[in-house]
């Protein structure tokens, strides 16, 4: 293996980290610092979790290196069924796919379209099934519902014989060199799945499909392939390959989890399986057009990954490395972010309701500490990125803080929660609900300060810069919500003028 | 027009109005005691000066241009900050270059913009101190440093060589520069290991890199060295050292203040330093995403140039003796203002106008504010002294200056016919150390003018341990006629000494 180059972080930064990280935690653990016990126990607890997951992405990215280019014999060419799994999405969206799926340069491959229209209650079941039929492709339509889009793989996996499956989501169109590139990994006979990155075309298109590829793309790129050295990448639900043995050896696709392809591919390193990350862009499909289905997307995402850490945690269970048993708890730790935000955010405004202070030493030592760990954490994140990460990734990740607290506490309450197909539309409407919290929190804020304006004690102008700072941390979020431009500007008059 | 051009445009005129108004208000300004100090050693021959300075904590270079300069132009002290001025002017085409060498054009005219507008360069830029010179030989280090790494040439050494030698003969301080360059090259050499072959041979391959940066390095130390032997044998400034307050976090923060928004009010700096999450933000936007291609290496290198410096003086402060004064830090300046015209130029296109302009009104105010205020915590008003003492003291009235060394700028200003003496007495036109205080001394000193005095004016300024104790003795001793503040720290007192 040779090591990268893009993106590469030298081992001796990533120690720097480190160090930097103890010396940082050192100052929680000087109690002297407390102030309100509670509170102080509060943001202890979440900076212990901040150094947990600064931790593991420094243990994730050491020593990263360029996996081995892989070759095969020429007479290695096993079957393959590509499955599209559909449920409701447009007829043009889904015709394009298979038009692409058909085209990929591959001797043995047939393209098998698995509609859950009909179990999931869409009107244009019936019209993907002629549509499917007029391209030339089988389509396999479910009539018993279940297990959601894992029971429809399952379903297809059932009617089918070839030695491998690749799925694609519906929007999701493949290059032509899709399963000329990804088949070779499977000489390796102990390669179970071989996944590639989920790429947004219409990346561009607004200010959610921005946020939303912009931490994909840190995700998919440096996340990943980190995650594919230590064998410990997993199966994102599209644009993969898998080895149908694989997949019987662990039960199928796991229809108990709406994250099915996270815990499948949990199951399938149990096994003792390999697995494979392909970085670069063999397949394009269209992000989240609109907050909500955001939101949706990510609850599920959280729910599903919430899962793990609570009823699967890769630390009571046997089968794994312990490369995998960190990458699985981390990749499930991340979505507790919600719990550790909604602690730090609220110490500001306690201060400024209630005066209550966490910590009793003046900021600026505290700063002394915090300021270097972040600047070199930041550092890290951005040479490790290639100088890709944007603030707006930054910001969408902390704002959802809402929607993880919710996935936790839907966990913790056992309430069910149904998978939701990712919608490949912008749906109309108004999305000012999801972002109620954070209005909340700014008039709160904004009330705070307000009662504090005669107040001289400099702990108020650091709590209302930490108030402001949280705030200017969720504005890119806020800015996607809303089409804030039609409630600053007048609506214009109807035209009763003549028309040309 | 484009946005971002407007932008610029209105920047650019409030450079020039600022200059405007700042050399109206800042040359009027009275003479500080360091600019009277370095105005008074520079009227001394070439050996006196490097005499005197060898007792001082100060290196001779600023003194021997000045000395040069007041014999071509005269002594005045227009003609004085004219020189400084000249440097800062200077300062500016290279800052130019340097930036836009690591970026491109427009953000290499948002940090001319944006150091041109800083109240604390234009402080600086006004005095008769060291201070614009040795910021120019930083940028100018700068330049052949980057130069010379990047093209390897004999130009880019001989000018580094240069540069730094004056930067060194220009302030101690320079030294820190220099380490962080060092630690800098050390990064980019061992950043280029390419892992074929071991480092060991990598080092032996390219030694001549490395020759070309420690060559002019050494060669500058070399010629340093004898200042340094000269300067120790003469006792190393151990009776000259000014008293520097314990350094605590919050001089890092305040320093930063000072740098965007120069001196102001106490309680005015507090607030802005406690407003220190804020900066938290920038540093997102520093390591994120860039519109421009700009190397990473070059926002490491400006980042090392400011930090390492600001932190060795912090560490050095902390654990050896206190050294840490903003204005000793001014050559990170030019890498600051890159950093930030980086940062600010980053923000998403709506938003960087904005705050681009809110950033330029704010320096601009603080700029105003701190040029005419009288609560400014470094102006010096031993003019306004001068010229009411020239009004009310009368010939047989004695004013007495404590501390003694402050009776230069007074001196150059007063222009009455009363007696000038210092507490401790001293006698400046002979040289050695300042006696040391004692009440009894002080007892002695004052009862003996009662028999020739009428009133005593005693002016209290640069309080060096003893300021309160002289208070409570004159106070308790003699009739107090008036206090009089006249900038912070300068206060005069009148006391009654004997009755007609």
């Amino acid at each position: 293996m040779e090591r990268i180059t893009r993106g590469y972080v030298p081992n001796l930064l990533l120690f720097i980290n480190v160090l930097m990280a103890i010396v940082y935690i050192s100052w929680w653990f000087y109690l002297p610092h407390m102030g309100n016990v509670f509170l102080y126990a509060l943001l202890f607890f979440g900076e212990i979790y901040h150094i947990i997951m600064s931790f593991g992405f420094w243990y994730t990215i050491w020593n990263r290196k360029i996996p081995k280019r892989v070759t095969s014999p020429n007479y290695f060419d096993p079957s393959v069924t590509v499955f599209i799994t559909v449920a409701g999405e447009p007829v043009d969206i889904v015709t394009r796919t298979i038009k692409a799926a058909k085209e990929m340069n591959y001797p043995n491959f047939k393209v098998v379209v698995l509609n859950d229209g009909f179990v999931a209650n869409k009107e244009n079941w019936k019209e993907i099934e002629r549509t499917s039929q007029d391209l030339g492709v089988e389509c396999i339509t479910r009539r018993i519902p279940g297990g959601a889009k894992a029971g429809n793989i399952n379903n297809g996996l059932r009617s089918t014989q070839s030695e491998l499956v690749a799925i694609f989501d519906a929007d999701m169109i493949p290059n032509k060199d899709f399963l000329s590139k990804l088949v070779p990994y499977f000489y390796d006979e102990k390669v179970a799945f071989v996944q590639s990155p989920q790429f947004y075309k219409n990346f561009d298109q607004n200010e959610i499909t921005r946020g939303a590829w912009e931490q994909q793309d840190l995700f998919f790129g440096p996340i990943m392939s980190a995650k594919d050295n230590l064998n410990s990448s997993f199966i994102c639900g599209t644009n993969l390959v898998l080895r149908r043995k694989a997949l019987e050896d662990v039960g199928g696709i796991n229809e108990k989890s709406i994250a099915e392809d996270f815990l499948t591919s949990y199951f399938i390193h149990k096994r003792k399986w390999k697995s494979v990350y392909y970085p670069n862009i063999l397949a394009e499909g269209l992000a989240p057009l609109d907050l909500l289905s955001y939101y949706k997307q990510q609850q599920r995402w959280a729910r599903g990954s919430l899962e793990i850490l609570f009823r699967y945690n890769p630390f009571f269970r046997r089968g794994f490395t312990f490369a995998q048993r960190v990458e699985y708890f981390l990749s499930a730790l991340f979505y507790l972010n919600g719990l550790i935000v909604l602690i730090d955010i609220i110490m500001p405004i306690l201060f400024l309701f209630f005066g209550l202070q966490p910590v009793s030493s003046t900021t600026q030592s505290f700063a002394l500490y915090f300021i270097p760990y972040m600047f070199l954490n930041l550092y890290t994140i951005f040479l490790v990125s290639g100088g890709g990460i944007t603030f707006r990734a930054i910001s969408f990740s902390q704002a959802s803080w809402f929607l993880q607290l919710s996935a936790l506490f839907s966990l913790l309450t056992r309430r069910k929660v149904g998978f939701a197909v990712t919608s490949k539309k912008r749906q109309e409407g108004n999305y000012l609900f999801l972002i109620y919290p954070h209005l909340l929190y700014i008039v709160l804020a904004v009330i705070g300060i307000a009662l504090n304006l005669d107040n001289k004690n400099p702990a108020v102008f650091t709590n209302s810069a930490w108030a402001i700072f949280n705030i200017i941390m969720f504005l890119p979020f806020i800015k996607a919500a809303y089409n804030w431009r039609s409630f600053f500007i007048f609506r214009q008059s109807p035209n009763i003028g003549y028309q040309e | 027009m484009t946005r971002e051009r407007s932008t610029f445009i209105i920047i650019f005129l409030f450079v020039i109005f600022s200059l405007l108004i700042s050399a109206y208000t800042l040359f009027q300004q009275s003479l500080r005691l360091d600019e009277a100090q370095s105005l008074w050693v520079a009227t001394k021959s070439i050996p006196g000066i490097i005499s005197y300075i060898s007792l001082d904590v100060t290196v001779p270079l600023y003194e021997l241009i000045l000395h040069f300069w007041i014999e071509a132009f005269g002594i005045s002290i227009f003609s004085a900050r004219l020189l400084s001025f000249i440097f800062f002017l200077f300062t500016i085409p290279v800052l130019y270059l340097v930036a836009k060498k690591s970026s491109d054009t427009r953000i290499a005219l948002l940090t001319i913009a944006l150091y041109s507008l800083s109240p604390f360069i234009i402080w600086y830029s006004f005095e008769i101190r060291m201070y614009t010179i040795v910021t120019f030989m930083a940028v100018l280090s700068h330049y052949f440093f980057l130069k010379m790494i990047h093209t390897g040439g004999k130009r880019g050494q001989v000018g580094y060589f240069f540069s730094i030698l004056l930067g060194l003969f220009t302030h101690y301080f320079f030294i820190f520069l220099i380490m962080a360059q060092g630690i800098f090259f050390l990064y980019w050499f061992i950043r280029r290991f390419n892992h074929v072959g071991s480092f060991r041979d990598y080092v032996k391959w390219n030694f001549g890199i490395i020759k070309n940066f420690l060559t002019p390095v050494f060669l500058a130390a070399l010629f340093f060295l004898p200042w340094v032997i000269f300067f120790l044998l003469q006792g190393g400034a151990a009776n000259t050292q000014p008293l520097i307050p314990a350094t605590t976090p919050y001089d890092i923060f305040q320093t930063l203040v000072n740098f965007l928004f120069g001196f102001q009010s106490t309680s005015l700096q507090s607030f802005l330093v406690s407003l220190w999450p804020l900066s938290v933000i920038p540093i997102f936007f520093l390591f994120s995403k860039r519109k421009s291609d700009i190397e990473i290496e070059n926002i490491l290198y400006f980042l090392l140039t400011v930090m390492i410096p600001i932190g060795l003086v912090f560490v050095v402060s902390i654990f050896f003796k206190p050294i840490f004064l903003t204005r000793y830090l001014i050559f990170v300046t030019p890498s600051f203002f890159i950093l930030l015209a980086w940062t600010l130029f980053h923000i998403s296109k709506q938003l960087s106008a904005l705050v681009l302009m809110v950033f330029a009104l704010a320096m601009f105010g603080f700029l105003i504010f701190q040029n005419i205020s009288n609560s400014t915590p470094v102006k010096e008003d031993y003019q306004g002294v001068a010229l009411y003492l020239d009004k009310n003291a009368k010939p047989d009235d004695i004013i007495a200056i404590t501390s003694p060394f402050t009776i230069y700028p007074f001196e150059y200003y007063y222009k009455g016919s009363a007696s000038i003496v210092t507490i401790p007495l001293w006698n400046v036109y002979k040289s050695g150390r300042i006696p040391s205080y004692s009440t009894v001394s002080l007892a002695a000193q004052v009862k003996n003018y009662t028999k020739n005095y009428g009133d005593l004016y005693v002016i209290f300024s640069y309080n060096q341990g003893y300021e309160n104790s002289i208070k409570n003795y004159l106070d308790t001793h003699y009739q107090r006629l008036l206090i009089k503040d006249f900038s912070p720290g300068l206060e005069l007192r009148e006391y009654k000494l004997r009755y007609p």
